[in-house]
């Protein structure tokens, strides 16, 4: 009451003025990101390494992840949904997602570049959507099945409820889909950006056979500043990311997860006050905004939530969206049956020789998933089921762990390089070090909140039986994580096959340092443009990856699930 | 008397059938009919599994018959009852909304205006005594509370029917009591279009102090086993005579209805060879120990405040103990027979004896032991065994009588079971250890 009062002699507020600065400024931006996107394609500027040039490149690499996070976002709820109220739609869709994930991001990079620089031959616009889809290709995948996997797992009586008041499909999903999901949805779109940001340099600059694009952007900038050596421009670079992101994480990502708890089911008792509260109320403040916004949905809403007619039921859809659905799935599965066709001829054509060594490099990046999986292991799960028992301590180093594992570590992989050079390691074994800094943090952050969740109890009973520390974890907290372990362990073995493809070849001082394997063959036929060699090797990697996945982790994930399970 | 006025929703000759994900068709409603009047509160009475839920679905229009015709106000159902609105169990309030916005959710597809829908809220709040809650997140509320706006939410729509499913089961006894006279103060109200409620419920203390008329379900075919008025006056003293009175004989015919003492149609008769009722055999064990601790015998009626389940339930485990030998039930007594007897004072090895040789008397425990001889290694896929059931015994769920089955073997050392492996074994031989 109080505040309500204080807000309306205020007038204009200080929030209210920076939510319109806000305005302005996202106007400005897409003014220039327009002129970018306009600019003639054949006059590409070169990358520019001072540090003044930084602002500009790294805001137009914002605008890239922004745009393919907005066509990933709407992307993954227009196929989860469909997946998830479709019996048909789930069987294609489901699976396809599973290669999708599996499929390197390079793959995609080829074919995408071809199609748009066609459609735009004269502009720089091609290339932008060529950059922006490839970054989506990293990026759309675990969206969509979050966002199925939350409207299967509604509970039923919510379904009814819904339903029993007459809300259609719009109002459904609406209030109850998006709301349900919403705590999905948020942390999928961190580790979607976190992808995004991941594979910013593979996207920004590529070679297509005799042609290398550089678009402007902090993903060429560190590419040009690791290949020139330039340590000065290496050291801008890591710190502006470094900043970026804190300055999400504090900015976005956690007042984002605060304000999707509240859609949680259990939400914890007790205070949810605590410092980013500070940046949700600080907006809050903004009531202008808010108000108006409330109002236009307690106006409006309704016409949104009539849906039902007389004589049919709230649930069906009508007869035109179902024809647009079924036609959509045909289409996709006649794009598929193209697509794999197409493939196989293409494929047809290379010579037995090519394919002994497809095969050869997709055992060479097997062993390293496996090395890494393994070694991953050996380190985090000590080093997490620690840090899990020491709570005090997690508090406090979480933020900085967030950061390293946020880090896109291809970035600076042509660093460590340098010190591989040094310690005369061949890449060959090196890069198992550089696939792990993109693998082992799921592990980590998977076997800590694992160690934290086990029961007093169980600890306190192996205590009484006098054993001790080293005993305690082997035998209470090793199995009693077992299914986090394993969580994790699948997530990382993604992580690397993901990874592969920048850990196997890398440019350091114009030199190609590249090692056996899948992915240096992936990178070279994409860069080379020899798209029968590379979609060769794709299918190569995307059976090993189904194979192994089918076949070993469902297994280890079934046994976990039902075996290992504390709250059985 | 009832015929004179038309009732409000009519069910005729329901047939519903659930199918399984194996693709065999289990039938839960079978020649139901059921009409609600205008006025009357009406209890549905029955055991877990026997449709209940269904039929306030099939009412609602949530859910559409396998055959037969649901009419409201004469007319067939097509879509929505707009007469009905429902409370569930635990409210199913929306966690993201507040009271005030979860009593307003069911208004906007109705399409009313903002004035209308604020009216209807606050209405909704004053008929259920909730002023001063409006703000209010359902975490912040307790079960009493949170049910309460259920019912706002429900009566927001000014229904005709309330239909509610166990809607006090999850509550505690004085909260469940309070919120009993509310439901009747408020169906009792002049200003709301309220003419009729609907109670699902399994507490048949309940039912007579709250219907006017209890209809018991129990299974297919004819769902409606007994349809039995209660002409006591509102407020009704539940330790009077004639409440007392009432509430035996609800009491018989549920008995009946589960126990199946003097009707059982051919079909259950047969499926009864077949299938264990669905109780652990550490809850049989525990009855006969509690029936010896009471000198053998006792009467139905007092079982379920002994053991803390409610009746229907009682009554399953006392089937149970019948179907081995344990007991008999005469004249709605629990009797302890010699072989209960000896279950309830043997040590656990004497006890899996005794077990082990009733549960050899049963027909399916003999053709599974017969199937598990004739197998190489005595032992049959879990998958496969359940297959085997439902192949035999199309309309029952097989996977929960397989559950029982090997839950009570295991004790007895007929059937070992390993769930890492998902195999049954014959335990002919003690396994070596």
């Amino acid at each position: 009451m109080f505040k309500r009062i204080q807000m309306r002699k205020a007038g204009i507020t200080l929030p209210d003025l920076l939510a319109f600065g806000f305005l302005l400024g996202a106007f400005v931006a897409v003014v220039v990101v327009g002129r970018n996107w306009a600019a003639p394609a054949s006059a590409l500027p070169p990358i520019d390494l001072s540090l003044s040039s930084l602002p500009y490149a790294f805001f137009l690499s914002l605008s890239r992840i922004v745009l393919a996070y907005v066509v990933c976002l709407v992307s993954s709820l227009a196929v989860g949904y469909w997946a998830a109220h479709s019996k048909l739609a789930e069987m294609i869709i489901v699976p396809l997602i599973d290669i999708g994930q599996s499929v390197p991001v390079l793959a995609f990079l080829p074919g995408l570049a071809v199609t748009f620089m066609a459609l735009f031959p004269e502009s720089r616009t091609g290339l932008e959507i060529t950059a922006i889809l490839t970054l989506y290709t990293g990026m759309a995948w675990n969206l969509m099945l979050a966002f199925y996997g939350s409207i299967k797992t509604i509970p039923r009586e919510y379904v009814d409820t819904i339903r029993a008041y007459g809300y259609g499909p719009l109002g459904i999903l609406l209030r109850l889909e998006l709301p349900y999901s919403m705590n999905a949805i948020v942390w999928n779109s961190m580790m979607s950006v976190a992808g995004g940001w991941f594979f910013l340099t593979v996207c920004e600059s590529f070679v297509l056979g005799d042609k290398a694009v550089s678009l402007v952007g902090l993903g060429s900038f560190m590419k040009l500043a690791t290949d020139r050596g330039d340590y000065l421009a290496v050291a801008a670079g890591v710190t502006l990311m470094v900043v970026v992101l804190v300055v999400t994480d504090y900015f976005v990502w956690n007042p984002l997860l605060r304000w999707a708890e509240r859609f949680q089911r259990m939400i914890p008792e007790g205070g949810t006050a605590g410092e980013d509260e500070a940046v949700i109320n600080f907006f809050a403040k903004s009531k202008r905004i808010t108000n108006f916004l409330r109002k236009l949905r307690r106006r409006y809403a309704v016409k949104f939530y009539v849906t039902q007619r007389r004589g049919r039921r709230s649930h069906d859809y009508s007869p035109q969206v179902r024809a647009l659905g079924y036609t959509c799935l045909a289409l996709a599965f006649l794009l598929a049956v193209w697509g794999t066709v197409t493939a196989v001829r293409m494929i047809g054509d290379i010579p037995r020789s090519e394919w002994t060594g497809i095969m050869i490099g997709g055992a060479w990046t097997l062993l390293r998933v496996v090395a890494v999986v393994v070694l991953s292991g050996i380190m985090m799960v000590p080093l997490g089921l620690w840090l899990g028992t020491h709570p005090k301590l997690v508090k406090r180093l979480q933020p900085v762990i967030q950061v390293i594992a946020a880090f896109p570590a291809p970035m600076i992989f042509p660093l460590f390089v340098v010190i591989f050079v040094k310690l005369s390691i061949p890449l060959n074994i090196g890069s198992v070090f550089l696939m792990m800094l993109g693998a082992q943090w799921y592990l980590l952050f998977n076997v800590i909140s694992g160690a934290a969740s086990i029961p007093a109890n169980l600890v306190e009973v192996a205590r009484t039986t006098g054993m001790k520390g080293f005993e305690i974890m082997r035998r209470v907290y090793l199995p009693g994580t077992f299914s986090y372990i394993v969580t994790g362990l699948i997530t990382a073995a993604g992580g690397a096959w993901n990874t592969c493809i920048v850990a196997e070849y890398v440019v350091f001082r114009k030199e190609v340092y590249e090692a056996r394997g899948l992915g240096a063959y992936i990178t070279r036929a994409s860069e080379g443009a020899r798209n029968a060699e590379l979609m060769a090797a794709v299918t190569i990697m995307i059976l090993l990856i189904v194979v192994v996945n089918r076949s070993f982790w469902a297994k280890l994930y079934h046994l976990a699930e039902s075996k290992y399970r504390l709250d059985g | 008397m009832q015929t004179k006025i038309p009732p409000l929703v009519e069910m005729k000759e329901i047939k519903l059938d659930f199918r399984l994900s194996s693709g065999t068709a289990i039938s839960v409603l079978d020649g139901l009919n059921l009409n609600i009047y205008p006025g009357e509160i009406v209890a549905l009475l029955g055991a877990s599994g026997t449709g209940k839920s269904s039929t306030l679905k099939l009412m609602s229009g949530l859910i559409r018959p396998s055959a037969g015709d649901v009419l409201s106000n004469g007319l067939p159902l097509a879509g929505l009852n707009r007469d009905i609105a429902i409370v569930f169990q635990d409210a199913a309030l929306f966690p993201w909304l507040t009271v005030a916005e979860n009593i307003e959710f069911g208004l906007y597809p109705q399409g009313f205006s903002l004035r209308t829908r604020r009216q209807r809220v606050s209405q909704a709040i004053d008929l259920v005594g909730l002023e001063g809650f409006e703000e209010a997140y359902p975490r912040e509320l307790s079960g009493g509370m949170r049910q309460r706006v259920g019912i706002a939410r429900a009566m927001a729509m000014n229904p005709r029917i309330l239909c509610m499913d166990e809607p006090f089961s999850a509550l505690d006894v004085l909260t469940a009591d309070t919120l009993r006279g509310e439901v009747l103060d408020i169906w009792q109200k002049k200003s709301t279009h309220l003419k009729s409620i609907l109670l699902i419920t399994h507490d048949i203390v309940e039912a007579v102090s709250m219907a006017n008329r209890i209809v018991v379900v129990g299974k297919p075919p004819h769902n409606v086993k007994a349809d039995i008025q209660n002409p006591l006056i509102i407020p009704r003293d539940e330790n009077s005579w004639q409440f007392t009175q009432l509430v035996r004989k609800v009491h018989s015919v549920l008995t009946e209805s589960i126990l199946g003492d003097d009707v059982t149609s051919a079909a259950e008769e047969q499926a009864s060879l077949w299938v264990l009722p669905p109780v652990p055999i550490a809850d049989v064990i525990g009855l006969t120990e509690l029936l010896s601790d009471h000198k053998g015998q006792l009467d139905v009626f007092e079982l379920p405040r002994l053991i803390e389940k409610d009746f229907s339930e009682a009554l399953t485990t006392v089937k149970a103990a019948e179907l081995i030998g344990f007991l008999d039930t005469p004249y709605q007594k629990v009797i302890l027979t010699r072989l209960g007897q000896q279950i309830a004072q043997g040590d656990v090895n004497a006890r899996k004896e005794t077990i082990k040789t009733q549960l050899q008397t049963l027909k399916i425990v003999k053709l599974l032991v017969e199937r598990l001889q004739n197998q190489e290694e005595l032992a049959l896929p879990y998958s496969q065994v359940v297959e085997w059931l439902q192949e035999k015994q199309p309309a029952i769920n097989a996977k929960t009588a397989i559950d029982t089955l090997i839950d009570w073997g295991r004790y007895g050392g007929l059937f070992r079971y390993s769930s890492d492996e998902e195999m049954l074994y014959l335990d002919e031989v003690s396994p070596t250890i």
